[in-house]
């Protein structure tokens, strides 16, 4: 499980675009159904796609800086064949509930 | 101005399609020679991108509402209801996912099968993905155009 050869940097902030990627797919859908929601991103700067981009951002950063400094300074342990799993399926999985979403939408009408 | 503005979006996303895809062939041949053309290629799609995303959203914040009022009042508002929403939103993850390549470009990529594979999952990412939000925005114009058309 610990056997990696990627850096602490790459497993860190790996983990850290799956789970982002999810979660912002997870945004779009909150948004778009709850008014309060998209009322209070869009209060907080010019457009709510840049408040949406900015907590990308910085869920990304955040979430990678902590995993990377977990476990005693050494980083989160996962094994390699399970960080590209992550990565990829998590990647797609945050562009699938986009889609997903918005085609419903769309045929929904 | 405006059309410059967009038509730089379009064009830096290109080049950052076309330098995703050196690196993954560059990746499948990693050796002493071109490990370091392979992490400034990858630090420059980093950068493409960033430059991409930036660029397109202030077209999109600035200047495209007045396009989504035809489109949305045209025989095409599928442009913006399903293309330009997801667009806009699949486009925050590959905006990661690039930030994300020069950090796994770091690892050893000559001596780590999982090293190279992992840039080549993120590459093919960027590149499958960049094709499909390029084309994207191509049915948006189109969805403008049909919109503006004399009926």
């Amino acid at each position: 499980m610990s056997d990696s050869t990627f850096n602490s940097s790459t497993r860190a902030y790996g983990l850290s675009l799956a789970v982002t990627s999810v979660v912002s797919g997870l945004l779009v859908v909150l948004k778009e159904l709850n008014e309060g929601v998209l009322t209070f991103m869009k209060a907080i700067t010019v457009h709510h796609w840049v408040t949406h981009g900015l907590f990308d951002v910085a869920i990304f950063l955040i979430i990678g800086a902590v995993l990377s400094k977990s476990n005693q300074g050494q980083g989160v342990k996962i094994d390699d064949e399970c960080l590209i799993k992550a990565v990829t399926v998590g990647f797609l999985l945050g562009c699938g509930i986009v889609a997903a979403f918005y085609l419903y939408d769309t045929l929904k009408g | 101005m405006t059309l410059a503005v967009l038509m730089l979006h379009a064009l830096l996303g290109m080049f950052f399609i076309l330098a995703a895809g050196f690196v993954f062939v560059d990746t499948i041949n990693a050796r002493e020679e071109n490990l370091a053309r392979i992490r400034l290629f990858s630090k420059a799609v980093a950068a493409l991108m960033w430059v991409t995303y930036l660029v397109g959203g202030y077209w999109y914040v600035v200047h495209y509402a007045p396009e989504k009022g035809y489109i949305l009042k045209g025989p095409w508002p599928f442009a913006h209801d399903f293309f330009m929403e997801t667009k806009e939103h699949v486009l925050m993850g590959l905006l990661l996912l690039a930030t994300f390549l020069p950090i796994a470009a770091g690892n050893d990529l000559l001596g780590s099968k999982p090293a190279r594979r992992l840039v080549q999952w993120v590459t093919a990412l960027l590149v499958i993905t960049g094709v499909g939000v390029e084309g994207a925005g191509a049915i948006i114009s189109m969805g403008a155009k049909v919109a503006m058309l004399p009926k």
